[in-house]
């Protein structure tokens, strides 16, 4: 059986193939026999010939997680949804600031029609006690804002929209 | 003292409420609104909920603190670290109530609480002080006209408070008017008080500090250092003792010098003397932190001295039960802080539910957390989920220890600085001790750079459990996680339906 397996980003094809007690993996031109203990608790144990693995899976608003050897990986379906884990970008290309973080605003520093730059801090969120500078992503025109000081906001949320520079 | 409350939360609550068990002391969780499912709650006899998650209107609400003392019977407040612990106005009205304060008298922490005053008593007491101290002020012009007097790189700092709030390093002048802004801006916020004073930067520096304990029978005592020099944004990120910079002629020196600043405030209960160490070996007094230190286990771990209780003991009058001489640094403790943030985004901060928690355990391990699976972060308080510290004979023990209990920290749903702390960890420079306050921005390249390739073992594993999740495994996810049930967790899987 054919698997296309997508972590953090890289994705690569797996043959996976049912042998009785265990399965045999063919990855990148290399075998690999694989034996499993059981998978509960959001825990899986299994072996790659005699090593020893665990690996623990969760799923959450960030997408599916997977922590093994001390690291996390985040784990896309192989359809790909063209999105990665994690608290994602705050800032696009086209202009949009998203927050970055669930906070108060504690300053807005531009108003529409406002010329900024690139890396211009447009608006200050505190989080966690701590003021965290939000920076326009390009150079551009203020065209909207959607946010003013005391106001909540959340992850994702649209805070100012710049009409980029030509 | 009959019974104590806490009004402070996450892992530095549950630390308290551990200690008091310990004593047999009843202890009181007050809580805000935010808090009302935090471990803290769950640990203590009692819980009383004193306003809404907004600090302001909760754990710095003097008011509804002293009521709900009264409310629940407390006669002694544990203030822990943060909030209210340094606040010398809660002090005083806890004392004027016949509550005690477990912590110094309020006098001394207004002395020390004033970077301006407290460098006045050590300067009389002939404890060396950083050059260039001037009088803080909440004006920006103001600010700006006594930075212009200094040469080279500053320092802003508010007045009032430390941990990093309100502080500004000014390397070059062309953003000094925002830099200020900001400053006076976060330190209003942080303490209600905007005022921020200059210092002159100290080049390579290392941060290192002194734990004191003094009773109220004159008795006062150092246990030795604690260097804390890797940090971001001015925030310890880890902590360990000894310091790899001091050999024992200058770790006395020092901390006789540490004993005698606590001396010359009239100090009481626990507290540290914080030193900036230069490159040549000289050492200035920074400031006096008047309560528990979020670092205090490693100085626990190698002294076998139990600093929360002793601030218990002390303030109930019992006298130390050692001498300066009976204190002997024995191994290596390191503490790394797991905070809720995405290191590799500038350590922005991370909310949201913890779908999966494994804690690390084993030989000289130590977890203090206020976390637990199922349980939000939310984003209104500091965003220090746990502390883990490792001992070891000895330094390279200790960090050896130290990697594999990171390695077996596992927690999902939120960003955390556990993989920080193993790059840290595995840095040569760091492994040769050569810690500095800059250490994570001079190796920042190294430690939040992108991470090593995938592993084969990684797509295996994710193969495993796609192949087996077609036949009903189920992974943890928030939605369950907001209800548990007992039965949700339920149920083994096993392959091989056929063995």
């Amino acid at each position: 059986m054919e698997l296309t397996i997508c972590i953090d980003g890289v994705e690569k094809q797996l043959d996976v193939e049912k042998k009785g007690d265990h399965y045999r993996f063919s990855i990148d031109g290399k075998e690999y026999r694989v034996s499993s203990g059981s998978l509960s608790n959001g825990a899986l144990t299994f072996f790659i010939g005699n090593r020893s693995c665990v690996a623990y899976f969760s799923e959450g608003s960030g997408g599916r997680r997977m922590a093994m050897g001390g690291r996390t990986y985040s784990i896309e379906s192989g359809e790909n949804e063209n999105h990665r884990g994690g608290t994602g970008a705050s800032a696009h290309a086209d202009g949009t600031v998203e927050s970055p973080m669930p906070g108060n605003i504690i300053a807005v520093n531009v108003s529409e029609g406002d010329a900024v730059r690139a890396n211009q801090a447009v608006v200050v969120i505190e989080s966690m006690k701590m003021q965290n500078e939000i920076a326009a992503p390009v150079d551009g025109e203020i065209k909207k804002v959607n946010c003013a000081v005391g106001d909540q906001v959340n992850f994702g949320d649209v805070l100012v929209e710049i009409e980029p520079e030509k | 003292m009959n019974k104590v409350l806490v009004p402070n939360r996450g892992e530095i609550a549950v630390r308290v409420i551990r200690a008091c068990k310990e004593l047999d002391i009843p202890v009181v969780a007050a809580y805000s609104e935010a808090d009302i499912r935090s471990l803290h709650v769950q640990l203590a006899d009692e819980a009383v909920c004193i306003g809404p998650p907004s600090p302001l209107e909760s754990y710095l609400n003097i008011d509804a603190i002293v009521r709900a003392a009264r409310e629940t019977g407390c006669d002694a407040v544990h203030p822990g670290y943060g909030f209210l612990a340094e606040n010398d106005r809660f002090a005083e009205r806890l004392e004027k109530e016949g509550i005690t304060f477990i912590g110094p008298p309020s006098p001394v922490i207004r002395a020390m609480g004033s970077k301006i005053q407290s460098r006045a008593i050590m300067k009389k007491a002939g404890i060396p002080i950083i050059p260039g101290s001037l009088e803080g002020s909440d004006d920006v012009d103001e600010i700006m006209k006594a930075a212009r007097k200094i040469d080279g790189p500053i320092f802003l700092k508010a007045s009032a408070g430390g941990g990093g709030k309100g502080m500004r390093l000014v390397l070059d002048r062309t953003n000094l008017e925002s830099l200020v802004r900001e400053a006076v801006g976060e330190a209003r916020s942080a303490f209600g008080d905007g005022t921020i004073y200059i210092e002159k930067y100290i080049e390579s520096p290392r941060h290192i500090e002194f734990q004191i304990l003094a009773d109220s029978h004159g008795s006062i005592v150092h246990l030795f250092e604690r260097e804390c020099s890797v940090q971001r944004r001015h925030q310890k990120v880890l902590e360990e003792t000894p310091s790899t910079a001091l050999d024992d002629k200058l770790r006395k020196r020092m901390g006789k010098a540490a004993v005698s600043a606590a001396r010359a405030a009239g100090y009481r209960n626990a507290g540290t003397v914080e030193f900036m160490f230069g490159k040549n070996q000289e050492f200035y007094f920074l400031e006096m932190n008047t309560r528990i230190q979020v670092e205090h286990p490693i100085t626990e771990f190698t002294t076998g001295v139990d600093l929360v209780k002793w601030q218990i003991r002390i303030a109930r009058g019992e006298e130390l039960d050692f001498r300066q001489e009976d204190l002997v640094q024995r191994g290596h403790a390191i503490e790394c802080r797991i905070y809720a943030e995405d290191s590799a985004k500038n350590f922005i901060p991370s909310c949201g539910v913890i779908t999966l928690l494994k804690e690390p355990w084993g030989p000289g391990i130590r977890n203090d957390s206020g976390i637990y699976e199922g349980w939000e972060v939310s984003p209104y308080y500091d965003p220090i989920l746990s502390k883990l510290v490792a001992y070891g004979e000895n330094r390279e023990a200790a960090i050896k220890r130290m990697q594999l209990a990171l390695d077996s920290y596992v927690i999902h749903g939120i960003e955390t600085s556990i993989d920080l702390h193993k790059r840290i960890l595995s840095n040569d420079t760091f492994i040769k001790g050569e810690t500095y306050t800059s250490f994570i921005e001079a190796h920042q390249d190294e430690i939040l750079g992108s991470p090593d390739s995938v592993p084969v073992e990684a797509f295996i594993a994710a193969a495993l459990a796609e192949e087996l999740g077609g036949a009903g495994v189920t992974l943890r996810n928030e939605t369950a996680l907001e209800r548990p049930t007992p039965w949700h967790y339920v149920g083994k899987w096993e392959i091989g339906g056929g063995r």
